[in-house]
C-alpha cells in the first residue's frame, strides 16, 4: 500500500455536500489530501496556477454557479496540461442525457450523489480505488468509464 | 430468206433470164455437136463400106488364082508372064487401097500385113507354076499335083484372114450403127425440151420484169406525188468539188413542191442551181458545214433550226442523210408543231391544275369523311333475277364506323350487308333503303343499335346514288341522353337552388354578382340577412356596400379592391362589417371574374367568419397559455430534478448520518419513527424521479429515428438483468421490427412494462414474460383510436403475474393510480402513465386486459 | 482527422525500457513482464537518473519487494488473460507455478498491497479487456464473451454493468460517439 498521500480535489457549491464528502474521505482507509472548491471557477483557477501539484483525481459537481461542471470538464480536457487528469462527476442528476453528455465530454467516472452516508463512503472509496487501479495498473485509460 | 420476197424480186427474174440464156446456148451447142457427130458416123459407115469393097476386091483377086481357067489362062496365053504381072499389080493396088482405108485400125493393119505376106507367097507359087509350064509345055494339062496343093493352102490362109477382116469390119459396122442410132433418137427430144423450157422462162421472166417495171413506175409516180404533197421539204443535193477536192457548194438536183409552199421557190427554177444561190443563209449558219460533214462521213445529222423567210419565222427540223452521190435533206416544218407543243403545254398545265384541284377535292372529301362525326356508307344494290333488291354490297364506309363497331372500313369493302349487318333486315332499315332507291326519295330514320352491351342511337339519311344508296348516319345517343339529362339537370337545379339558399343560411354564406362597369350588384337573399336586412331591403352596389364596412377596415378593403381590379386576380381576404343592428361581424370574401354577355362580371362568396375569427383568437390565446405552461413545466422539471431532489437527498443523507452516529442512543420508538422518516424519504425520492421521467417525455418531439426494437429489448433486459435473475424469470421475445421513434422513450416503455411484470409477479409460479409481435391492418384493430397509418405492429407484453381486475384496465394508465397497498408493492403509480404517454407520443395506443390472479396483458399498437 | 490505433502495451514498454537503459549504458536482460535483470549493481546516482527518466512515462522502479510481487502478479494476470491457451489451466495453479508461491500467499500479499483482491482485479482487468475489444475490433458481444471465457453474453453484460455501472451497449454508444466527436 502506498504511503504517499492521494491528492484529490472537489468542486461543489453546496457546503453540506463538501462537508459530508470531506467526512466520507476521512473515514476511508486510503490516505488522502482533499482540496475543496466552492465552484468551478475556483477549481480552474487553482489548476491553472503555476507549479501547482495536480490532484490525481478531481470530483466535479455539475450544477454550480459561475462555472458549472460541464464547462470545467471541457476546459480540463482541452488544456494539454490538464487533459490527463482523472475526472469524476459528482452530481444529483441521474438523467441519462446528463450522464452521456459528461462521458462524451471526457469524464471518467460518473457518481450520483448518494442519499445516505455509508453509501457515500462506499462510493468515494470505490472511485479512489478505481483511480488508483488505473494509475498503478496496466489498464486502458482510453476506456476509463465508470458509473457508480 | 422469205420465199415471197424471192418470188417477187425482179432480181430473181434477171437471174432466171440468164439461166434460160445459158440453157439456150447449151442446146444450140449440143445440136451442132450432134450434127457433126452424125456426119462423122456417116463417114465411118462409108469408110467401112469402102473397106468392105476393098476386101471383096481382094477376095475376087485371089479367088481368080484359085480357078483353073485362070491358071490355064496364064499358062495358055502367050506371054503369060505379062498376064501374071498384071494380076500381081492388080492385087498390089487393092492391098494399098485397103491399107489406106484401115490405117486407123492397127488390128486390121496387122491382118492386112499378114494378108500381104500371104499374097506375096501366092504370087511366088504362081510364078513357080509358070516356070514349069514353060519347061514341059506338054504337061500344061497336067499340073503338077504338089504345086496346086501349095497354092490352095495359101489361098486358104488368105481366105481365113479375109474372113477375119470381114468379121472385124462387121463388128465395127455394127457398133457404129448402134452409135448412130442412139444419136439419132436422143438429140432432137432433148433439144426440143430445152428450147421449150428456155422459151417459157423467157416468157415468165419477161412478164415479171414487165410487171416489176410497171410497179416501179407506179411507185415512182406515188413517190413523186408523195414528194409533191408532203409537208416536208425534200431536196437532193450533189456536191460541187473544186480543184483541191474541197466541197465548195452543193447543186440542187431535186427539189419538191414544198419549196414553193414554204419558201416561194419554184422547184423547176431552183433545180440546177447551187444552194449558195438559192439558200444563201445555209452558207452562214453552219448548216453548210454540217452538210459537208454529212457527205464526207456518210452520217445522218438531225438539226432543228429557225428560218426567217419573208419576215416569217419558221421552225424546221432537218434530217440530212447521205444518199448515193449526194445528200438528201428532209426538212419538216415544225412551226405548227411548236405551236401545238406550246398549246399542249398550257393544256397540260391546265390539266395538272385541274388534277390538283381534283386531288384537293378528293382529299377534302376524304377529310370530310374522316372528320365528320357521321358514318357515311355507300351500298350497291344486289338484285335477284326478277330485279328485286335482295341485298346490298358495301362499296364505301368511312372511318367513323370503327369507334362504333370496331370494324375496319377496308375489311367491310365489297362485303354483303347481310353478312356484316344482318340486323338491318329485321329492324326495317332495309325497307328504308330499298324505298330510297326504288322511289328515289331521301329517307330519314332513327334507329338504335346494341353495340357491346350499350345502346346507341343513330339518325340516318339514305339517298339514292346510281343503283345504290348512300347512308349517312349520325350518332345521337348523347343528344338523346343529353336531352334527358337536361331535363334531369333542370329538376336538380331547382332542388339545388333551394338547397343552396338553405345552405347559405346555415353556412352563413352570401353570394354576389357585380357588374363592374355599371356598379350594379345582385346579392343573394342570405347576404341581405347577414347584413341584418330583409331581402331586397336596399339596392346593392359596391358604393352602398362600402357603408357597411367597419371604418377601420375601409382603407384596407379599398386597397385590396383596387389591386384586385388592377391585376384582375381574385383574392381572399377578411374584414369587418357593421350590421344594421350595429353588431360587428367578420366577413371573408373571395371572387372570380367571369364573362357574362360580353361584360366582365365579378362573382363571389361572402362568408360570415365571425365565429371562426373568434375561435382563432381564443386558440391563439390558449396557445400562448400552453407555451407559458410549457415553460412552467420546464422550470418544474428543473425544480424536480435538482432543486426538489437536493433538499430531500440532504435530508436522507443527514438521516443516515444521524443513524450512523446516534443509532445506539435511540429509543425503540424513536428508531421506529426514524425508519418511517427514512421510508417517507425514499418514497418521496422515487416519486420525484418518476414525475420527472413523466414530465420529461416531450410530446412535441418529432425527431424520430429508426429504432430497432430488438436492440431496445436487449438493452432493457440488460439493465434489468439482475432483477430478472433474482426473480428467476423466463422472458420470451419475438423477433421485433424496426420502427420510427425516440430511442430513450422506447427503452423506458419496455423497461417499465417488464419491471412492472417483474414487480407484480406471481408468488407461486415461475414468472414468465412473453413479448409477442403481430402486424395488422388498421381496419382489423377494434380498439378505437386515431389510426393514421394503414398497418400497425401489435406488441403484446404478457405475464403470468397477479394480474388485476379488468375493470381497472383504463385506470391503471392514469397518474398516481395505484391498485395496491403502498406497503404491498413499491411503486409510485406513474410507470404506466409514462408508458401511455410514450406510446401516444409515437402515434400509437396502449391498453391492458387482465384477470385477477391470472396474469395481465399489455397491448401496444405502434405504426408500422 | 482522427486516426485509430491499436497498440501492444508490452512491446511499447519493452521498447521504451530498452531505449532508456541503452541511453544510460547499462547492460541488462529483459525478463518477464516488468522484470529487468541488471548484470552489475547500479550506482545510486545511475539508479536515480533511470528512475527519473522512466517516471515521465509512468514507469516506477519498484523497491518494495511486496510491491514488486504485486506487480508480478498483475503482469501474470495480464499475460494469463491475453493468452487464451494459458487459460486451459486454473489461474491459481498457473500463478503459483509461475511465481513459485502458494496462491493464498500471493492472494494475501495482493490484497494487502492493493485496495482490492486478485479476483476483483481479474474482473476489472477482464472488463477492461472487453472494453478494449469493443472499441478496437468489430467483434460482437457474443464473440467477446467467448474470447474472455464468459459463459454467456448475459454473464458478460451483468459483470460489465456491475463493474462499470454501464451496460455494454451504453458503453459502446458512448465510445462510438466519443470517437466521432
Amino acid at each position: 500500500m502506498s504511503d504517499r498521500l492521494l491528492n484529490i480535489a472537489l468542486a461543489d457549491d453546496d457546503e453540506d455536500d463538501r462537508m459530508l464528502f470531506s467526512e466520507a474521505i476521512d473515514e476511508i482507509e486510503i490516505r488522502t489530501k482533499l482540496s475543496l472548491f466552492n465552484h468551478g471557477q475556483e477549481l480552474m483557477d487553482y489548476l491553472n496556477l503555476p507549479n501547482v501539484v495536480l490532484p490525481s483525481l478531481v470530483f466535479l459537481d455539475l450544477n454550480m454557479p459561475i462555472k458549472n461542471g460541464q464547462q470545467c470538464l471541457v476546459e480540463i480536457r482541452s488544456n494539454p496540461k490538464l487533459k490527463d487528469l482523472c475526472v469524476a462527476i459528482y452530481s444529483t442528476s441521474s438523467s441519462e442525457k446528463d450522464i452521456e453528455e459528461t462521458f462524451l465530454n471526457g469524464a471518467n467516472i460518473y457518481v450520483n450523489k448518494p442519499n445516505n452516508f455509508s453509501k457515500l463512503r462506499e462510493v468515494v472509496e470505490k472511485v479512489l480505488q478505481l483511480n488508483w487501479q488505473y494509475h498503478t495498473s496496466n489498464l486502458n485509460k482510453e476506456t476509463f468509464l465508470f458509473r457508480i | 430468206m422469205d420465199f415471197k420476197q424471192l418470188y417477187t424480186s425482179s432480181k430473181t427474174y434477171i437471174f432466171l433470164l440468164f439461166v434460160a440464156l445459158g440453157l439456150f446456148l447449151f442446146s444450140t451447142l449440143t445440136t451442132y455437136k450432134q450434127i457433126i457427130r452424125m456426119q462423122k458416123s456417116a463417114e465411118t459407115v462409108k469408110h467401112t463400106l469402102q473397106v468392105y469393097n476393098g476386101i471383096s476386091n481382094l477376095t475376087t483377086h485371089f479367088t481368080e488364082a484359085e480357078s483353073e481357067e485362070f491358071r490355064k489362062n496364064i499358062l495358055k496365053t502367050e506371054g503369060s508372064s505379062r498376064a501374071f504381072e498384071i494380076y500381081k499389080l492388080e492385087g498390089q493396088t487393092i492391098v494399098d487401097s485397103l491399107k489406106l482405108l484401115i490405117n486407123d485400125n492397127p488390128d486390121q493393119l496387122n491382118r492386112l500385113e499378114t494378108l500381104n505376106t500371104l499374097l506375096d507367097r501366092l504370087y511366088q507359087q504362081l510364078k513357080e507354076v509358070e516356070g514349069q509350064e514353060s519347061q514341059g509345055s506338054m504337061e500344061s494339062f497336067s499340073f503338077p499335083q504338089n504345086q496346086t496343093m501349095k497354092i490352095n493352102g495359101t489361098l486358104h490362109h488368105l481366105r481365113e484372114i479375109k474372113n477375119e477382116m470381114l468379121v472385124e469390119e462387121e463388128s465395127l459396122m455394127q457398133e457404129r450403127k448402134a452409135d448412130y442410132d442412139s444419136y439419132k433418137s436422143l438429140a432432137p427430144k432433148t433439144l426440143l425440151f430445152l428450147a421449150f423450157f428456155a422459151l417459157s422462162v423467157f416468157v415468165i421472166s419477161f412478164i415479171r420484169i414487165y410487171k416489176n417495171k410497171r410497179r416501179f413506175r407506179e411507185s415512182e409516180a406515188f413517190l413523186k406525188s408523195v414528194l409533191s404533197t408532203t409537208d416536208n421539204v425534200v431536196n437532193y443535193y450533189e456536191p460541187i468539188i473544186d480543184d483541191t477536192d474541197k466541197i465548195v457548194d452543193f447543186l440542187i438536183v431535186f427539189a419538191n413542191d414544198c419549196n414553193r409552199d414554204y419558201f416561194g421557190l419554184e422547184p423547176d427554177e431552183i433545180i440546177g442551181k447551187t444552194i449558195s444561190e438559192v439558200f444563201p443563209f445555209i452558207m452562214d449558219n453552219g448548216e453548210f458545214e454540217e452538210m459537208k460533214f454529212c457527205y464526207n462521213k456518210k452520217s445522218k445529222t438531225i438539226s432543228e433550226r429557225q428560218v426567217v423567210i419573208k419576215g416569217e419565222k419558221m421552225w424546221f427540223e432537218s434530217i440530212v442523210t447521205p444518199l448515193a452521190d449526194g445528200i438528201l435533206e428532209t426538212a419538216r416544218n415544225t412551226s405548227a408543231q411548236e405551236k401545238a407543243k406550246t398549246l399542249q403545254l398550257s393544256l397540260k398545265k391546265r390539266l395538272e391544275k385541274q388534277n390538283l384541284t381534283l386531288l384537293d377535292n378528293r382529299a377534302f372529301l376524304a377529310n370530310i369523311f374522316k372528320s365528320i362525326s357521321h358514318v357515311v356508307m355507300n351500298f350497291k344494290s344486289i338484285r335477284d333475277t326478277e330485279g328485286k333488291i335482295v341485298d346490298f354490297e358495301i362499296l364505301f364506309v368511312n372511318n367513323r364506323i370503327n369507334p362504333l363497331t370496331g370494324d375496319v372500313p377496308e375489311d367491310l369493302k365489297n362485303k354483303k350487308v347481310s353478312q356484316v349487318y344482318p340486323h338491318i333486315f329485321e329492324s326495317g332499315v332495309f325497307e328504308y333503303l330499298v324505298n330510297a332507291i326504288e322511289n328515289n326519295e331521301s329517307e330519314t330514320y332513327e334507329i338504335s343499335h346494341q353495340i357491346n352491351d350499350k345502346l346507341y342511337w343513330f339518325r340516318s339519311t339514305a339517298i339514292k346514288l346510281g343503283d345504290g344508296v348512300t347512308v349517312t348516319s349520325r350518332e345521337i345517343t348523347e343528344e338523346k341522353e343529353r336531352a334527358d339529362q337536361l331535363i334531369n339537370l333542370n329538376e336538380q337545379l331547382v332542388i339545388r337552388n333551394s338547397i343552396l339558399t338553405g345552405a347559405e343560411g346555415i353556412a352563413k354564406i352570401g353570394s354576389y354578382l357585380w357588374y363592374m362597369d355599371s356598379d350594379i350588384s345582385e346579392i343573394s337573399d342570405n347576404f341581405f340577412r347577414m347584413l341584418g336586412y330583409q331581402v331586397n331591403e336596399f339596392d346593392p352596389s359596391l358604393k352602398k356596400y362600402t357603408e357597411f364596412i367597419h371604418p377601420e377596415d375601409i382603407e384596407f378593403v379599398k386597397n385590396i379592391t383596387e389591386q384586385v381590379l388592377q391585376d384582375m386576380k381574385p383574392r381572399e381576404y377578411t374584414y369587418r362589417v357593421i350590421t344594421k343592428s350595429g353588431s360587428i361581424k367578420h366577413f371573408k370574401t373571395n371572387g372570380q371574374f367571369i364573362n357574362k354577355n360580353n361584360k366582365t362580371v365579378m362573382i363571389g362568396v361572402v362568408q360570415d367568419v365571425t365565429e371562426t375569427v373568434e375561435t382563432e383568437e381564443s386558440l391563439r390565446k390558449s396557445n400562448l397559455d400552453l407555451k407559458q405552461s410549457n415553460a412552467e413545466l420546464e422550470s418544474f422539471n428543473r425544480v424536480a430534478s435538482h432543486d426538489l431532489q437536493e433538499p430531500l437527498r440532504k435530508i436522507q443523507l443527514f438521516v443516515s448520518r444521524i443513524e450512523d452516529k446516534e443509532n445506539e442512543r435511540f429509543s425503540e420508538k424513536s428508531r421506529a419513527y426514524f425508519e418511517k422518516v427514512k421510508l417517507a424519504g425514499s418514497r418521496m425520492q422515487s416519486l420525484i424521479q418518476n414525475l420527472l421521467a413523466y414530465s420529461q417525455i416531450d410530446s412535441s418531439r418529432t425527431d424520430f429515428e429508426s429504432v430497432n426494437l430488438n436492440l431496445v429489448l436487449e438493452k432493457v433486459l440488460e439493465d434489468l438483468a439482475t432483477r430478472i435473475a433474482d426473480a428467476n424469470a423466463i422472458i420470451k421475445v419475438d423477433d421485433l421490427p424496426e420502427i420510427k421513434g425516440v430511442l430513450f422513450q422506447l427503452e423506458q416503455l419496455f423497461s417499465n412494462l417488464i419491471s412492472n411484470a417483474l414487480k407484480y409477479k406471481s408468488k407461486t409460479e415461475t414468472p414468465t414474460i412473453e413479448i409477442k409481435l403481430e402486424k395488422i391492418h388498421a381496419s382489423n384493430i377494434s380498439i378505437d383510436f386515431v389510426k393514421s397509418h394503414l398497418y400497425y405492429y401489435k406488441i403484446t407484453v404478457a405475464d403470468n403475474g397477479i394480474g388485476f381486475d379488468d375493470r381497472h384496465s383504463n385506470k391503471i394508465f392514469e397518474v398516481f393510480q395505484r391498485l395496491h397497498q403502498k406497503n404491498e408493492y413499491s411503486g409510485t403509480g406513474i410507470g404506466l402513465a409514462i408508458c401511455k404517454k410514450i406510446v401516444e407520443n409515437h402515434n400509437g395506443f396502449i391498453h391492458a386486459s387482465a384477470k385477477l390472479g391470472k396474469g395481465s396483458q399489455f397491448f401496444i399498437y405502434l405504426p408500422a | 482527422m482522427t486516426l485509430f490505433v491499436k497498440y501492444n502495451f508490452d512491446l511499447v514498454c519493452k521498447t521504451l525500457l530498452k531505449e532508456k537503459l541503452d541511453a544510460l549504458d547499462i547492460s541488462y536482460t529483459l525478463g518477464n513482464v516488468g522484470e529487468i535483470h541488471i548484470d552489475k549493481t547500479l550506482s545510486e546516482e545511475k539508479l536515480n537518473t533511470l528512475s527519473a527518466s522512466l517516471k515521465k512515462y509512468g514507469i516506477d522502479i519498484l523497491t518494495n519487494p511486496k510491491t514488486t510481487m504485486v506487480e508480478r502478479i498483475k503482469n501474470s494476470i495480464d499475460e494469463f488473460l491475453r493468452d487464451k491457451d494459458l487459460r486451459a489451466i486454473n489461474f491459481s495453479t498457473y500463478l503459483a507455478d509461475k511465481l513459485h508461491y502458494s496462491y493464498p500467499h500471493l492472494s494475501t500479499i495482493f490484497s494487502e498491497n492493493t485496495y482490492t483482491s486478485i479476483e476483483n482485479y481479474i474482473i476489472l482487468k477482464k472488463v477492461d479487456l472487453a472494453k478494449e475489444l469493443m472499441c478496437s475490433t468489430n467483434l460482437t458481444l457474443t464473440e467477446i464473451a467467448f474470447q474472455l471465457d464468459y459463459s454467456s453474453v448475459a454473464h458478460l453484460s451483468g459483470q460489465f454493468k456491475k463493474t462499470t455501472g454501464l451496460t455494454p451497449s451504453t458503453f459502446q454508444r458512448i465510445m462510438k460517439n466519443k470517437t466521432h466527436n
